[in-house]
């Protein structure tokens, strides 16, 4: 009786008290600077960007400004400040996309594409990607800069891997064409189809 | 009761402060009902009443300013202070104060141009001025007027650029100070923290010109091509366009909300004074800053 008493004095009393020294601390707004910290979307490694900034003669002030201020009034300045330390795409861009001087796959600071690509990929897009690069292949060429990105598919010849139709369409792709012609058009012109016809006529 | 809370707002709305009403003037603000001496000279946008009184539609254009409630004002219109928006409140000042009478003297320009101490620039932050130049000082014998953290603010205002803010707020963890450290060893320099352990604005700012303090003093840590009769100088860059442009619809997004012009452009920095190390090269950040990769 008196290790039950023992037991439920435990319980009630002396247990919440030694785990109170093990919660939260009040949460706290985090910095802004915090906040950066936990973006996933973009990747900026600082020290691999120091040599090209001192060849360049720029330094942090480029994109973390210091320049002299005239707003007095802090409620209008935090804001301000805020938009002067995002993160400066167009001056990214420049070298890495335009230029090209340093590497320029996207994914090498976008982790995620999905958080960068535009709202009409999100869908089927690749359905009809073809539509859209004949009516602005330059939009295109914004993000997918190298042209292997569209011959690793339009180019494909190797019949042993999947590629864009399933293992062993080849076999039942008659019947595709007979239901939706026109689906095969986005990709494949007529050239595409006589190259192996014809030689079988011959044959 | 709901007649109560009626009556009470009523009441309080009709208690809204204004000039008119009160006759008493916000703090800081500037004397008004004094007749200007005929040796003053002012400008014919500012009008003054027929003998020379200074009256609130001399500096302010909004119409009948002072039976507008206080805190109705709306202190970003343009023709709040006639002929503004200012960037700096002394411009309007010195519309009609002499500008000269008023300069402040530069107090960091310890020395004049034989190399001898203006002891009267060091009194402005030491309550004695330390003759002996080779002797070096030990912080507790600084004798600073007030704390180190709260001294520059006395002629400088806390938001002297971008991000000093953010900087005099934050505090320094193990990690950043044990690399705070090895600068300091490295570079023969102090980069000295607040009694709270927070970053002032002489962590980063050396106070003292060049040749004031034995130059083997960590203390002195400075920029070498410093020259405080012109302060910081800067180059025009290709790159404020793109910034400018990469800015412009946040900036007015911003300005939409506060009725305020905002502009943020990017000059790189030609001449540095006053800092522990060169920033235009980003040394003085990663004095404190290091990154894992």
């Amino acid at each position: 009786m008196a290790r039950l008493i023992l037991v439920l004095l435990w319980a009630v009393v002396l247990a919440p008290l030694v785990g109170a020294g093990d919660l939260p601390d009040a949460v706290k707004d985090p910095k802004w600077w915090e906040k950066r910290e936990k973006r996933t979307d973009i990747r900026y490694p600082h020290n691999a960007h120091m040599e090209v900034m001192d060849e360049e003669g720029d330094s942090c002030m480029l994109c973390h400004s210091f320049a002299p201020n005239a707003m007095a009034d802090e409620s209008k300045l935090k804001p301000l400040t805020t938009i002067s330390n995002e993160p400066l795409k167009a001056v990214c861009h420049d070298c890495h996309v335009t230029e090209q001087r340093g590497p320029w796959r996207c994914n090498l600071c976008h982790d995620d594409k999905t958080k960068i690509w535009p709202e009409d990929h999100r869908f089927g897009y690749i359905d009809h990607h073809g539509e859209a690069a004949r009516r602005d292949e330059a939009a295109c060429k914004e993000c997918h800069l190298d042209l292997a990105f569209c011959t690793n598919c339009h180019f494909r010849r190797d019949t042993m891997g999947t590629g864009y139709h399933p293992l062993g369409y080849r076999t039942l792709h008659g019947l595709s064409v007979k239901v939706d012609t026109l689906d095969c058009g986005r990709c494949h012109n007529q050239v595409y189809c006589e190259t192996c016809h014809a030689r079988t006529r011959y044959q | 009761m709901l007649l109560w809370l009626l009556g009470t707002g009523i009441a309080a709305a009709g208690a809204e402060d204004s000039y008119a009403t009160t006759k008493k003037l916000p703090p800081l603000h500037h004397v008004i009902g004094v007749v200007l001496p005929e040796e003053m000279k002012t400008p014919k946008r500012l009008p003054l009443r027929e003998d020379r009184e200074l009256r609130c539609p001399t500096c302010h254009g909004i119409e009948d300013i002072d039976k507008v409630p206080y805190r109705r004002i709306d202190r970003s219109l343009p023709d709040f202070l006639r002929g503004g928006p200012y960037d700096e409140l002394e411009t309007f000042c010195y519309e009609c104060h002499e500008e000269d009478k008023f300069k402040r003297p530069n107090i960091h320009i310890l020395l004049d141009k034989n190399g001898k101490l203006q002891e009267e620039h060091c009194t402005y932050c030491h309550e004695e001025v330390h003759r002996e130049r080779d002797r070096p000082l030990r912080a507790p014998d600084y004798k600073l007027r007030l704390p180190p953290e709260n001294l520059c603010y006395g002629c400088h205002l806390k938001t002297p650029h971008f991000n000093a803010l953010e900087h005099q707020d934050s505090k320094p963890d193990a990690q950043m100070k044990l690399h705070m450290k090895d600068s300091k060893e490295r570079y023969g320099i102090i980069l000295p923290l607040s009694r709270e352990g927070k970053v002032m604005c002489p962590t980063c700012h050396a106070p003292h010109q060049p040749g004031v303090i034995d130059a083997l003093n960590p203390a002195v840590g400075q920029v070498d091509n410093a020259d405080l009769e012109t302060g910081v100088s800067y180059r025009e860059h290709p790159w404020d366009a793109v910034v400018r442009e990469d800015k412009k619809a946040r900036l007015e997004t911003l300005s939409e909300q506060n009725g305020q012009r905002f502009e943020l452009g990017y000059r790189r920095i030609d001449k540095e004074v006053l800092l522990r190390l060169p920033a235009k090269n980003g040394e003085l950040c990663l004095a404190c800053h290091q990154f894992d990769e």
